[in-house]
């Protein structure tokens, strides 16, 4: 009986040997090339996602150094190296004090490097002076730029009864250095603070912006 | 030996076995047609992404070579972006001093200036918002007015702390009262102005 089954069901198995052979070499193929497909699909879209990623960094880039003429980059590049210099320069950070002197009614009588609180990038000076309140007052609100360098403050003695004024400031001297692959987004707010830093810092020399240089909305015409 | 199907004891089974198979090529055929359509989809894509990705490569060589005039530009935004970022962090650092300074101006001053033998001696103050106050009086009177200003809860609300290290009468020429005053001034987070 088992066997007569066989037969038949032999039989059976005989007439669709067809389907079955296409059945296996289907979920075979599906096995082995479907994913294969996704993977491939999946590494694509994420090669074309970082090439993007890329490509929209080089169009801010461009349009970053096409919203700027070559004026205002030198001009921007000339204040932050007045602010800055790369390496210290005696005669603007006198050249500051005499500034803010002037600008505060704050008289500097005395100042000394204060080398032990001095580091690589930034000089401390103690500087003796005499001055009102008020003077005391406009010298703190102006010191930081007023004078044409950036200058911050650690320590102030006020001696109001006789007018004396200690005070324990820093000046800062950096070299920057940029490699060929580096680029920094500049946002507005960052262009507007250096702006502002020039117009307080102004002391002398009007830098020009050439106001003339065309700009465009559309930065790849 | 003999051969023989016993079609009606087992007519059950063998429609079993038919249907079973007529499932299995309909099946066949529908998961054929399914992987057809899913291989045939996927190629599209995979070739639709392809030439998508040798474009956007394209593009980038473009930006490439059109940057490459702008260098010294680029270089220079570099080196400004870099220099900006210094200056900026180096004046958030820097303890704004001006609105602590007018804490003293508007609460002591106008008492010390009130009082003809009253005076701030001394006021030291440093970025970490220590302050020492010196003030001298040639007066009872006037020493209790420094006092009463000195206690005021809208002047104290300034402070973190503040302690009174020492107190001194002399008696030299004339009468002399002394007070050294020390305190850390509550943080205030005000933007420094340029």
């Amino acid at each position: 009986m088992k066997k007569n089954l066989n037969v038949y069901t032999m039989r059976l198995i005989k007439d669709h040997l067809i389907y079955i052979i296409f059945f296996l070499v289907t979920v075979l193929m599906s096995v082995y090339f479907i994913p294969l497909y996704v993977k491939n699909l999946r590494e694509l879209r994420q090669r074309q996602e970082n090439v993007n990623l890329e490509i929209s960094k080089m169009k801010k880039r461009k349009q970053t150094v096409l919203s700027f003429s070559p004026a205002q980059i030198d001009y921007m590049l000339q204040t932050l190296n007045r602010l800055v210099p790369e390496t210290e320069d005696y005669f603007s950070l006198f050249n500051s004090l005499e500034v803010l002197e002037r600008k505060t009614g704050f008289i500097i009588t005395s100042y000394r490097a204060a080398l032990t609180e001095s580091k690589k990038d930034r000089l401390t000076l103690t500087i003796n002076g005499e001055g009102s309140l008020d003077s005391v007052l406009n010298f703190l609100r102006v010191y930081r730029l007023g004078g044409g360098r950036l200058i911050t403050i650690d320590k102030i003695d006020f001696l109001p009864a006789r007018s004396k004024v200690s005070l324990t400031i820093n000046f800062y001297a950096k070299k920057i250095k940029v490699e060929s692959d580096q680029f920094g987004e500049i946002d507005p707010a960052l262009v507007r603070f250096i702006e502002k830093s020039a117009a307080n810092g102004q002391t002398q020399v009007q830098v020009p912006i050439d106001s003339t240089y065309a700009t465009s909305d559309n930065p790849f015409q | 030996m003999r051969k023989h199907i016993n079609l009606l004891a087992r007519g059950i089974d063998y429609t079993k076995k038919e249907v079973f198979f007529a499932r299995f090529r309909k099946i066949t055929l529908i998961f054929g047609l399914l992987f057809a359509v899913s291989i045939t989809v996927l190629f599209i894509l995979t070739e639709k992404s392809k030439s998508d990705y040798q474009n956007l490569l394209a593009l980038k060589q473009e930006y490439i070579s059109d940057s490459l005039g702008r260098k010294d530009r680029e270089l220079k935004i570099a080196y400004i972006n870099k220099k900006a970022s210094f200056v900026k962090s180096a004046i958030e650092n820097d303890m704004n001093m001006l609105p602590y300074f007018k804490i003293i101006e508007t609460n002591l001053f106008p008492t010390v200036d009130a009082t003809a033998g009253a005076s701030i001696n001394a006021i030291a103050f440093n970025g970490a918002r220590n302050i020492k106050l010196t003030l001298t009086a040639k007066s009872e009177a006037e020493f209790n007015s420094i006092l009463r200003a000195l206690e005021d809860a809208a002047f104290l609300d300034h402070f973190e702390q503040l302690t009174l290290e020492q107190t001194s009468i002399s008696n030299t020429m004339q009468t002399n009262y002394q007070l050294i005053i020390n305190g850390v001034f509550r943080k205030i987070t005000e933007t420094p102005a340029l």
